[in-house]
């Protein structure tokens, strides 16, 4: 690899620095990208600067947004009064998928991990509370990642917002819908039992 | 449950080689370094994932080789199935398929194959450190129950968690409330862990006096106790004063002083701790009696027998050690026996249906 020009080197090094990649994955990017034309490549990196320069989080919920709300924010006819509190902006984009859910969001931005030295301070926790000063949000429903941090930041939340008497609410855990009892892992089995309801 | 077919390749001193097994007794015979062990652990990993030698993957894998590759075929009452599992040195990553079909997490593996294992090194079970009686707990229930080997998991993860955070109370950087969501989930991990932990021990150990009566002809009484350091009886609630008796010490120490990975397994000889005061002898009865108490209460919980593998144990056994062992292989059980020569099993090795493999320099001779 060293007999290669600076520029390639730098690059393929650029792009081993992006999350899931590898050097060997790196160099086939880096020859790829050189193998395209020079309109391509121009449009690729335009691309990256773009988004870089015109998103931002929206003020409200720091969802991802192009100005200074998010279109979700925007929307006239969602409701304001129940909010989602949700780890990351691509937890809005699932959970809008479903079209079933016509509240508003509030992105966190991770979730509490002693071990990465976040805690409640580095999250968006204190813009949470300052939604819910008006009295206006009746609900507030957790869906943090159903992991230990995940799990560690609901119940932080349940026991910093139940005292301001707004309803907190979580997520089910449970089985894949469609899918056969039999196939589940046992751990979301086991879980799933655990958090049965009456019917 | 029986292994009827071996193969390693790349593994410890093996290149390529098949063993075939019988259903019941193998003895696996070679001189010292011939590649007895390597063997077991080949057949240990493919049961646990792990090397019961708690040593890398890098070191399994053939000097100068860049991979190791194992599988095995197994039968049980139901089904046939084979285990495969692999591991790249160059990528640092193993891959299993059980009956061809690949998994997604190595883990899926734990629980298809079962052994119970009794090397030289379990003869410290009974006065070695807590964590060794830990790890025999945890490795038997794990291969019975799917859901101990998950709770374990999150369980490590939370506790590096809480500790991290205990930590950074002490260091001023969080407050003590914010140990809550952490000691809440330790709390009812904690409380699963060691409530499985003590329901099977209290399966084992009446096995386990039966057969250390037996081994030692009654002239001692010899128990097994589950040692949970949390009170599991009661409630959550209970649980949580425990721990804010410890809060400020924890603090301090920044470490969780009480819960599953501070357990422990209790023998005693007459009632006296065995740790204290147990002779080599005692010890040895005590270590048998246990594995072969694990044998029975995997087949308990399975309705199937285990592979039994006994690693260079057999020729330090005496005779009423050997005659309890012999009980136990008289039933239908596949055991996998390793020593430098062929040991006298009369009588059931008479009965013929036994087979001696004989090994040279990680070659089937
Ligand atoms: N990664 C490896 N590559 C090649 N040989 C190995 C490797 N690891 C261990 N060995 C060899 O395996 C032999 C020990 O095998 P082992 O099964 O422990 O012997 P025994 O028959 O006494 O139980 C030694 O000769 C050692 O050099
Ligand atoms: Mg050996
Ligand atoms: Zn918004």
């Amino acid at each position: 690899m060293h007999s290669y020009p600076e520029p390639i080197l730098k690059l393929i090094s650029e792009l081993a620095n992006l999350p899931g990649i590898g050097p060997k994955t790196a160099q086939r990017l880096a020859f790829f990208l050189l193998s395209q034309n020079r309109g391509r490549v121009a449009e690729l990196a335009l691309a990256m600067l773009e988004a870089k320069d015109k998103v931002s989080y929206c003020e409200v919920c720091f969802n991802l947004a192009e100005g200074k709300k998010c279109p979700l924010c925007e929307e006239d006819n969602r409701r304001r009064d129940v909010i989602c509190v949700v780890q990351d902006p691509r937890d809005v984009a699932a959970i809008e998928r479903t079209h079933d859910f016509k509240g508003a969001y509030h992105v966190l931005h991770g979730a509490i991990s002693p071990m990465d030295g976040i805690g409640p301070e580095q999250l968006r926790v204190r813009e949470l509370l300052g939604r819910l000063a008006s009295g206006e949000v009746i609900e507030v429903i957790i869906a943090t990642n159903p992991n230990i941090e995940g799990e560690a930041t609901a119940l932080y939340l349940a026991r910093l917002l139940k005292p301001i008497g707004v309803k907190v609410t979580r997520i089910a855990h449970g089985l894949p819908v469609g899918g056969d009892l039999e196939y589940a892992d046992e751990l979301t089995l086991a879980r799933a039992l655990e958090n049965r309801r009456e019917m | 449950m029986w292994v009827e077919e071996l193969t390693l390749k790349d593994y410890r001193n093996y290149k390529n080689q098949r063993v075939s097994f019988s259903r019941s007794l193998n003895f696996v015979v070679g001189a010292n370094g011939e590649g007895k062990t390597n063997m077991l652990e080949a057949l240990y990993l493919l049961a646990t994932t792990k090397s019961h030698r708690m040593v890398s993957e890098k070191e399994l894998v053939r000097t100068n080789s860049d991979f190791f590759y194992l599988s095995c075929r197994l039968h049980d009452a139901r089904v046939n199935t084979t285990v495969e599992l692999g591991y790249s040195l160059s990528q640092k990553r193993k891959a299993a398929k059980i009956s061809s079909v690949p998994v997604t997490r190595i883990s899926e593996l734990i629980g298809v194959l079962n052994v119970v294992l009794f090397a030289p090194e379990d003869l410290d079970l009974v006065k070695g450190s807590p964590s060794g009686r830990r790890r025999f707990l945890d490795v038997l229930l794990s291969q019975v129950d799917k859901v101990y080997f998950g709770l374990l998991q999150q369980y490590s993860r939370v506790l590096a968690q809480r500790n991290e955070c205990l930590k950074a109370i002490q260091l001023g950087r969080l407050k003590t409330l914010d140990l809550e969501p952490w000691t809440e989930q330790f709390i009812d991990l904690a409380l699963k862990i060691s409530g499985r932990r003590h329901r099977a021990v209290s399966v084992l150990r009446e096995e386990f006096a039966r057969l250390a009566t037996q081994i030692n002809q009654g002239k001692e009484s010899l128990l097994v106790e589950y040692i949970p350091s949390l009170v599991l009886e009661g409630t959550n609630q209970a649980t949580h004063e425990q721990l804010s008796r410890l809060l400020t010490q924890e603090i301090k120490r920044g470490i969780t002083l009480c819960g599953p990975h501070r357990d422990d397994l209790r023998f005693s000889i007459n009632s006296l701790p065995a740790t204290d005061y147990a002779s080599q002898g005692q010890q040895r009865t005590a270590a048998l009696a246990l594995k072969l108490a694990e044998l029975a209460y995997m087949r308990y919980i399975r309705g199937e027998y285990p592979v039994l593998l006994l690693d260079d144990v057999l020729s330090e056994l005496d005779a009423n050690r050997r005659a309890a062992l012999i009980e136990v292989l008289s039933r239908d059980v596949q055991a996998i026996i390793t020593g430098t020569e062929l040991v006298d099993l009369s009588p059931i090795h008479v009965k013929g249906n036994y087979q001696v493999i004989r090994i040279e320099q990680g070659k089937v001779m």
